[in-house]
């Protein structure tokens, strides 16, 4: 499925946002197949920080295993930067 | 939900952070008193007995609201009583709670067995106790009049009333609420209020 992450806010800021809403797509967005991939879309999101995009993306990844986690293409500069920062760090 | 106004009118503000100016969600509520529309990524210096009336609004609904994400919150203060209105346009108590327990089929049900047991949407979250909780302070407060309606099914009383008699107070409305809308008054110095 795509997710579209901007249903989360426009402004994607610190780490226990970024917490509870994985929370929050845990238990009512995601699939409860957790072998479905999910493709998420963050071309909407205005402002994203690697804190966020951290408690987000590690917490699906951790339960849903990486491979089924995935990022689609676009998003503003804010976005690009956070998401490498994420997706690129040895402890993310 | 337009259907629903506060019992004293005033001029009220909605918020949005995003956009960072005054804004009325088109065909929500009426003017209807001090009020506050909140999307959730608004600073909260408002108090935390704020914060605690309307969270639940964003645990429950986020990522999946219906058009217009945030809640509603009024709060209406007068000589005999307070009157605090909270409502959303989310997915509703049906909604919230029908990934965990996928027999239930409509908001009647769904509202009787969220007060009567330990349940939560956000399973495998330990949560769901509040409710309960609620209804235990709700009946300590003579007087106290609390109404909820969520899709199609209203629960609504004034207190005292035994908890045990609460689920027998819901009723099906020719009106759905896409949502959930939550009404609560309480009188001032013991003095009693008017139904809603």
């Amino acid at each position: 499925m795509i997710l579209d992450v901007s249903a989360f806010g426009k402004m994607l800021i610190s780490r226990p946002q970024g917490r509870e809403a994985f929370l929050a797509a845990r238990a009512y967005s995601v699939p409860t197949d957790r072998h479905e991939p999910i493709d998420l879309d963050f071309r909407l999101v205005d402002v994203l920080t690697p804190s966020w995009a951290d408690e987000f993306l590690r917490g699906l990844q951790e339960e849903r295993g990486t491979e089924n986690v995935r990022v689609l293409p676009g998003g503003n500069a804010s976005v690009e930067l956070a998401l490498k920062a994420v997706l690129h760090s040895p402890t993310a | 939900m337009g259907n629903y106004r506060g019992r004293h009118g005033a001029t009220g503000e909605c918020i949005l952070r995003d956009t960072r100016h005054c804004h009325r969600p088109p065909g929500f509520f009426p003017p209807c008193g001090r009020a506050d529309w909140y999307d959730g990524e608004s600073g909260s210096a408002r108090g935390r007995h704020r914060r605690r009336a309307y969270e639940h609004c964003f645990d429950h609904n986020l990522g999946t609201w219906r058009d217009i994400p945030g809640c509603w919150f009024s709060q209406t203060i007068t000589d005999t009583e307070t009157e605090i209105i909270v409502a959303d346009r989310g997915q509703g108590f049906l909604g919230s709670l029908t990934r965990v327990r996928p027999d239930l089929r409509d908001a009647a049900d769904t509202l009787r067995i969220a007060f009567t047991t330990q349940i939560s949407g956000r399973a495998p979250e330990q949560r769901g106790k509040g409710l309960r909780f609620i209804l235990d302070a709700l009946v300590s407060l003579p007087g106290t009049i609390f109404l909820l309606h969520t899709g199609d099914a209203r629960m609504s009383f004034q207190s005292p009333i035994a908890t045990e008699e609460i689920p027998a107070t819901l009723q099906r409305m020719p009106v759905s609420v896409h949502g959930t809308y939550a009404a609560l008054t309480i009188p001032r110095n013991g003095d009693t209020v008017s139904p809603l």
